[in-house]
């Protein structure tokens, strides 16, 4: 379950961002709208631990996000939260199996393959595990992203404007594919977005003014 | 996935980058390397060669060359003294022990020294198989001797005139191999030792054998005496008061000249000496800019890491993560690169050592010293000073501003 209370984050003086409270249960999928500036990228960095608010509090699975030291906050966001940028973005020194298992190592778990290739099967990119990802398609980037977002089996998937640059047809796949993943790991998903085609396929929506 | 991989990976995404800075690197080091060992070696030479010598006496003429020709072994004679007067001195009682040498003959490049049974007492010499030479034209030779001359004990050579080539081979006399020298680790390695008479036998008595036969028969030696030459004397004091007094003495009452060998050997290498300051300079400037190199290197990948970076801290990897990956790149380029400098170094020097003529200042390129450990130090320690300000934005850097940036 994730909660947040009574969050407000202030870049300075006269530009002050207030958050309504949001309470969302384990398996949930939200969409989280607003218009560019409404603060959407602001809140999602709140919730997963990169940026501290100047005020409130973000609980996740009963754990104090900022209450955690910077160290410990690193490596639970490791863990428990996995995030796919509107960007598809992978180290390019490494290939597509070596990006997965950097994603476990960094949240401290042992690497396991079995695992790699059960995530890369169930999107469809086993055979590009040994690509580089200067080889692959923005679409096979994307969908390496959401592996990596999943690897770890995150209690809370956060994808930001992942369909903003796509074409109707692949904004279905990629939206198709979070929501696919999330409940195939359990993992409760919020798609934040301004995009106005994803909005049917959510009912649960956490609007920005 | 260990840092060391990931570091590892990224230096070699961009390998013209990394062979930039490896290759710098290594060149200051092999420089620093070869000076070091030359350096060593040259000054572990020279004390070796003559730590037992206080002072040596020759003909007048510089007394570097005096020095150089009587233990070095490099350069060319001044001239003879005669042998009267050098007997004169070698009764006196500054001397504990003095050694006669006849220097001017070589067996292809190896010099031939003639001396008296003191010289083997005074280097402390032992043989590895047969004896010391006793009578006329049996030899004694160095280890080294053995080995590149393919001589062994029974075999004989005709020696040459002059000190390098085997030019006016003195066809009369051949000489005896009769015992060869245990390695002694100086310069006695690299000689031919014989006895006194051999090298007169082959100079200035060669042309009137039958006369001197004759004279001997006479009981004339003593008049015979008049014409004979030493090269030089090695002397030891026998007491500190030697050193002040006897070398004047020389100097100012016999046509002869001392030189002290730790006075010419000091003098000697402040001469080398500023070649090898300039040298050292030049190699400590090169590895200035490697490190430049290295930091601006890292500082611009940092740039177009950023975003690589933040995911990374995305996928949970603490501050302090990066910010030993960005050291342990700067570390890995230079540890590489010190290492091959180091090996560069004892390769290149060991080159120079197989085409250098001279046998007694030979360098050797597989000795290794332990100085090496402060140059393997140095390189690390470039290595973590290039990267240091690179590591500390990387540790610094806001990732949220940069998520939100692209």
């Amino acid at each position: 379950m994730i909660s947040i209370t009574s969050v407000s984050h202030q870049y300075s003086a006269e530009q002050a961002l207030k958050f309504a409270d949001w309470q969302v249960n384990n398996g949930e999928q939200w969409l989280l709208l607003g218009q560019s500036g409404s603060g959407k990228t602001t809140l999602l960095h709140i919730l997963t631990g990169l940026l501290k608010p100047t005020a409130g509090e973000i609980k996740i699975n009963d754990t104090n996000l900022y209450s955690l030291s910077s160290k410990k906050l690193d490596e639970f966001r490791g863990q428990h939260i996995g995030i796919v940028f509107q960007k598809p973005h992978l180290i390019k020194s490494l290939n597509i199996t070596e990006n997965l298992i950097l994603a476990q190592s960094f949240a401290g778990l042992p690497t396991d393959r079995n695992r790699i290739q059960e995530v890369l099967a169930s999107l469809d990119m086993a055979h590009k595990k040994n690509a580089y990802p200067q080889e692959l398609s923005q679409g096979q980037l994307q969908r390496v992203t959401i592996a990596r977002a999943v690897i770890n089996k995150p209690t809370l998937l956060i994808a930001d404007e992942p369909t903003s640059s796509l074409d109707d047809k692949n904004a279905e796949a990629v939206l198709a594919l979070l929501k696919e993943q999330s409940e195939l790991n359990k993992a409760t998903l919020v798609v934040a977005t301004h995009d106005k085609r994803v909005k049917d396929a959510f009912n649960l929506t956490y609007s920005l003014s | 996935m260990s840092p060391f991989k990931i570091s590892w990976k990224n230096i070699w995404s961009k390998p013209l980058n990394a062979s930039l800075n490896i290759l710098l690197i290594a060149s200051g080091t092999a420089i620093l390397t070869i000076l070091l060992l030359a350096s060593t070696q040259i000054e572990d030479k020279l004390e070796k060669n003559s730590k037992d010598i206080d002072l040596v006496v020759g003909a007048k003429g510089s007394p570097l060359q005096l020095i150089l020709s009587s233990i070095y072994y490099i350069d060319f004679p001044t001239g003879n003294i005669p042998m009267n007067e050098a007997k004169k001195l070698m009764k006196s009682p500054f001397v504990k022990c003095a050694v006669p040498l006849a220097l001017g003959d070589n067996y292809n490049g190896v010099r031939i020294v003639g001396t008296d049974s003191n010289y083997i007492s005074l280097y402390g010499l032992t043989t590895q198989s047969g004896k010391f030479w006793d009578a006329d034209l049996e030899a004694t030779i160095g280890a080294n001797v053995a080995k590149e001359q393919n001589l062994k004990v029974g075999d004989t050579f005709f020696g040459g005139h002059g000190l390098t080539e085997m030019k006016d081979e003195h066809k009369d006399h051949a000489y005896k191999v009769v015992g060869i020298l245990a390695p002694q680790q100086n310069v006695t390695d690299n000689l031919i030792l014989t006895a006194i008479g051999s090298v007169w036998k082959m100079h200035g008595d060669e042309g009137h054998t039958e006369e001197e036969h004759h004279d001997h028969e006479h009981g004339t030696e003593a008049n015979h005496d008049e014409d004979r030459e030493f090269t030089s004397l090695l002397i030891q004091y026998r007491s500190s008061m030697a050193v002040a007094m006897f070398p004047m003495m020389v100097n100012q009452t016999t046509n002869m000249q001392a030189a002290s060998p730790a006075q010419e050997s000091t003098r000697l290498f402040s001469l080398i000496g500023v070649g090898v300051d300039t040298l050292q300079w030049f190699a400590v400037l090169i590895m200035f800019i490697a490190a430049i190199s290295v930091f601006v290197n890292l500082y611009n990948s940092l740039k177009e890491r950023s975003y690589d970076l933040a995911i990374m801290r995305t996928l949970g990897a603490s501050k302090g993560k990066l910010f030993s990956l960005i050291i342990l790149e700067g570390l890995i380029l230079t540890l590489i690169g010190t290492l091959i400098g180091i090996a560069l170094g004892h390769g290149i020097l060991h080159l120079i050592g197989n085409y250098q003529e001279s046998s007694q200042a030979k360098m050797n390129g597989l000795l290794f010293i332990n100085e090496e450990f402060y140059l393997l130090a140095a390189g690390l320690l470039i290595g973590i000073v290039a990267a240091i300000i690179p590591a500390i934005q990387a540790y610094q850097s806001n990732i949220s501003k940069i998520l939100a940036k692209n």
